[in-house]
């Protein structure tokens, strides 16, 4: 009985496999148009040699009439071989026409293109006679395009109100803390919990010969911007690039970095407190590299100046109190030196100024009886250096940058006597800042970062004849990253602050970042 | 009167009929522009034998020999596309812009291997447009050689048979040195790659590439993938190579388990190498390729 059972099983089994085998598998369009090429050659093969077979037959009447019977028999012969051969090639020409036919119903094409294998194969369109489709490069002239997302899971311990000390640090509370709650748009502020902090968009490419675009929009929560828009040429006169847009400046080292090339989650203490955030603006800027054996490059550039800490004008919010100064009116220069000390280190020192022309500010000091209007200039002056080790190790392991910049800036501002009530004297505020950094390959794939950085080492305001001296403030940073590939990132950040904020005023902060980079983005400078 | 013997002193040390400036992105490239371009050119490379040219910085000092080269020599096929371009970009200089005369890609001048793979970069660090290692084949590096010549001839017309005997000799030690280097590899049972850098040379020779270490391009070695590599190639013969700048836990860990012969060497060329250097290198791998070498 079980032997009867497992033979029916058998059976059914053969069965199975054989229709299996001999269903017919849809073929791919790459198949079709081989077979069609087949085809069609041994068509035309097997033409050629009907034709030869036809002429053959046809010449054998003529030879027979001359011959005698000996001869006549194997022309006889030779006779009713070719017919068999005629027969053969005309049942095999009629085969392959058929299968031509079926051939050529099948859709191996669309109007883009061949026929991909996932294209579906039942669809068959209508025969419009001939190609609807056009010869175009489709989307080819696109952009390189990127995404950056930037997640970021964030906790302090004085009840999400770091940033707030970080903003209001003494004496360099940007001066106008009055204009809102918070000046509008938090600098990187973080609620605690879970923040999309922002998602880069950029987009980069040629746009003729002679120019290049970049452009990069930050989409945050609640806001859109154009963090950097701007042409710059491809070629000019050697040496010489000139950028026209709003763009990050040149100012520095890490001003020009976008939040996705920082080492840590949030910005050095000296952009956030004299620049409030990166240096960007619209403008010019003239960059020349001469041709000399040392890296040396020199910029220029003209610049709107609606930075809130350099050139903010405030006419628009109190027309009767400020006059707008007309832009450009913040101007700065750089200069960059890097000596070749061989293929493992690079070394990178940098010298920077800054002036604009107009800033203005409303100041509710509580020591005058109303708000006092001030304009005047401000000024700037940093240095910047930069090493980098390469290890030559996989995976960045061992490998060292170490980093460090100072700004020190100075407004002189002058009450403004029309509209004010009563003029004071002149208000002269000087303050610095400072970081330094290393970020260590501490295994593959795996970095250590460290940062240290203080305003205020210098924090002066003078008030007419009144000097205010107002306290440093300090932060301590510990990062570590997980860099599965140059494309993603998860970072653990954590800073301790020591601020002086109407007395002294301490915090801890906790990052978890994840950094991702979709797409073709251009490689990053020095 | 000062100033006039100043101005012929400084004249003076600029030199007369200028060298061909080069730069060349790898010591590979730098050895095809030394051998071709002999005395006439003066090279700089960009990256150390040592590195890997995926990742590299873009250091400043790239961007002063990028400002005075006459011709830039790059491997191509996205393989520099990390660092190359920023550093184009930094240096200014119309003249080597791709498209220009001064920017010669070795990629363009030849066919790839591994052309279109899906760019999806959850494969790795895949190069859809070919795999770029074509320099560990001296056959293509001869014919690369010989477009090389061309360029360098239009940019000095003055010693353009110069340049294309000097290419015409590399191909023909080349070629014999090719026949030698496929007999030995006849019957040789294969190699596993640590990465797909070798890929050309084991064609050039007719050899089996049974597997590759990383699990895909640019991820490091997985536990799990390793004991699939073993499991796979348990019971059958070959040899493992890797390069200098690669982890050799790896490596170490399928040659004990299959009992294989590991080689660790190096992919590029000493920064000085000329062709016959190369040609030297080129045979070390074969032989390491036939698992010739102890």
């Amino acid at each position: 009985m079980p032997t009867a059972l497992l033979a029916v099983v058998f059976v059914v089994l053969a069965w199975v496999v054989s229709v299996e085998a001999g269903a017919a598998r849809p073929r791919t369009p790459a198949e079709i148009e081989t077979r069609r090429a087949e085809v069609s050659e041994r068509l035309a093969l097997v033409e050629h040699e009907l034709a030869a077979v036809m002429t053959l037959l046809q010449s054998l009447p003529a030879r027979l009439e001359g011959a005698d019977a000996a001869a006549a028999g194997a022309l006889e012969a030779q006779r009713r071989a070719l017919e068999a051969r005629r027969a053969a090639l005309a049942a095999e020409r009629e085969a392959l026409q058929a299968e031509q036919a079926e051939l050529a119903a099948l859709r191996t094409r669309t109007s883009t293109g061949p026929l991909q294998p996932s294209d579906p194969q039942g669809l068959s369109p209508l025969d419009l006679g001939g190609q609807s489709g056009q010869v175009s490069s489709g989307q080819a002239f696109n952009p390189s395009i990127s995404v950056i997302p930037d997640v970021v899971y964030y906790s302090d311990d004085v009840g999400g109100g770091a940033f707030e000390i970080v903003e209001g640090a003494d004496g360099l509370g940007g001066g106008h803390e009055h204009e809102g709650p918070s000046g509008g748009h938090g600098h990187g502020t973080l609620d605690r919990g879970f923040n999309l902090r922002e998602m880069e968009l950029a987009f980069s490419g040629a746009v003729d010969p002679y120019f290049d675009v970049w452009a990069t929009v930050a989409l945050g929560p609640d806001s859109i911007e154009a963090e950097e828009v701007y042409v710059q040429t491809r070629k000019f006169v050697p040496g010489l690039q000139l950028r026209v847009g709003r763009f990050f400046s040149g100012v520095g080292h890490v001003n020009r970095q976008h939040p996705h090339q920082w080492d840590f989650v949030d910005q050095a203490l000296p952009h956030q407190a004299l620049f409030g955030g990166t240096l960007a603006e619209a403008g010019v800027q003239v960059t020349w590299l001469p041709n000399v054996p040392v890296y040396t490059l020199l910029g220029f550039e003209a610049l709107q100046g609606e930075n809130e800490r350099l050139s903010h004008q405030s006419g628009e919010e109190h027309p009767g109190l400020f006059e707008e100064t007309p832009g450009p009116r913040l101007f700065t220069g750089f200069m960059k030196v890097s000596p070749d000390v061989g293929y493992s280190h690079a070394l990178q020192g940098g010298v920077s100024f800054g002036r604009s022309r107009s800033h203005q500010e409303l100041i509710d000091d509580g020591q005058g009886p109303s708000p006092q209007a001030f304009d005047g200039a401000a000024w700037f002056i940093g240095t910047d250096w930069v090493w980098r080790y390469d290890s030559a190790r996989p995976f960045g392991q061992g490998d060292l940058t170490v980093q460090g910049e100072y700004v020190y800036r100075k407004k002189d501002l002058s009450p403004v006597t029309s509209g004010a009530p009563e003029a004071g004297g002149p208000r002269v505020s000087a303050q610095d800042g400072v970081y330094a950094q290393a970020v260590y390959g501490i295994a593959p794939r795996w970095t250590l970062a460290g940062r240290f950085d203080a305003i205020g080492l210098v924090n002066r305001i003078e008030v007419g004849d009144v000097a205010g001296e107002y306290g440093a403030s300090h932060r301590y940073s510990a990062a570590v990253a997980f860099n599965p590939t140059e494309f993603s990132r998860l970072r653990v950040q954590y800073n301790a602050g020591r601020f002086q904020r109407e007395g002294r005023a301490v915090f801890h902060q906790v990052f978890v970042q994840f950094q991702m980079s979709l797409g073709v983005h251009g490689a990053h400078r020095f | 009167m000062r100033w006039a013997f100043l101005i012929t002193a400084l004249l003076a040390a600029v030199p007369a009929a200028a060298e061909v400036r080069v730069v060349a992105t790898t010591s590979s490239m730098a050895m095809l522009v030394r051998e071709i371009g002999g005395a006439a050119v003066s090279i700089t490379t960009l990256a150390p034998p040592d590195r890997d040219p995926h990742y590299l910085l873009a250091r400043p000092s790239m961007m002063v020999a990028l400002r005075r080269a006459d011709l830039l020599v790059a491997v191509g096929a996205e393989l520099e596309v990390g660092w190359l371009p920023a550093a184009v970009q930094g240096a200014s200089n119309p003249k080597i812009l791709p498209g220009q005369s001064g920017y010669f890609e070795g990629a363009t001048q030849i066919e790839l291997i591994e052309t279109g793979q899906v760019a999806d970069r959850s494969r790795g660090d895949v190069h859809p447009m070919g795999n770029p290692h074509y320099y560990m084949d001296p056959v293509r590096m001869a014919t690369v050689g010989r477009a090389l010549a061309a360029r360098l001839g239009a940019l000095d017309p003055s010693r353009k048979d110069e340049f294309a005997a000097r290419a015409a000799a590399f191909t023909k030690a080349v070629d014999e040195r090719a026949v030698r280097w496929r007999q030995q590899a006849t019957g040789a049972p294969g190699v596993v790659l640590y990465h797909k850098d070798a890929n050309y040379l084991a064609s050039f020779l007719g050899i089996p590439v049974l597997g590759y270490i990383e699990p895909l391009p640019g991820i490091p070695p997985t536990a799990s993938h390793l004991r699939d590599l073993v499991s796979r190639l348990s019971g059958t013969k070959g040899v493992i190579l890797y390069n200098t700048y690669h982890p050799s836990e790896g490596p170490a860990f399928l040659s004990r388990q299959l009992g294989w012969k590991s080689r660790q060497l190096q992919l590029e060329v000493p920064l000085e190498a000329t062709g016959s250097t190369y040609l030297d290198h080129i045979d070390q791998w074969v032989q390491a390729c036939t698992g010739a070498m102890p």
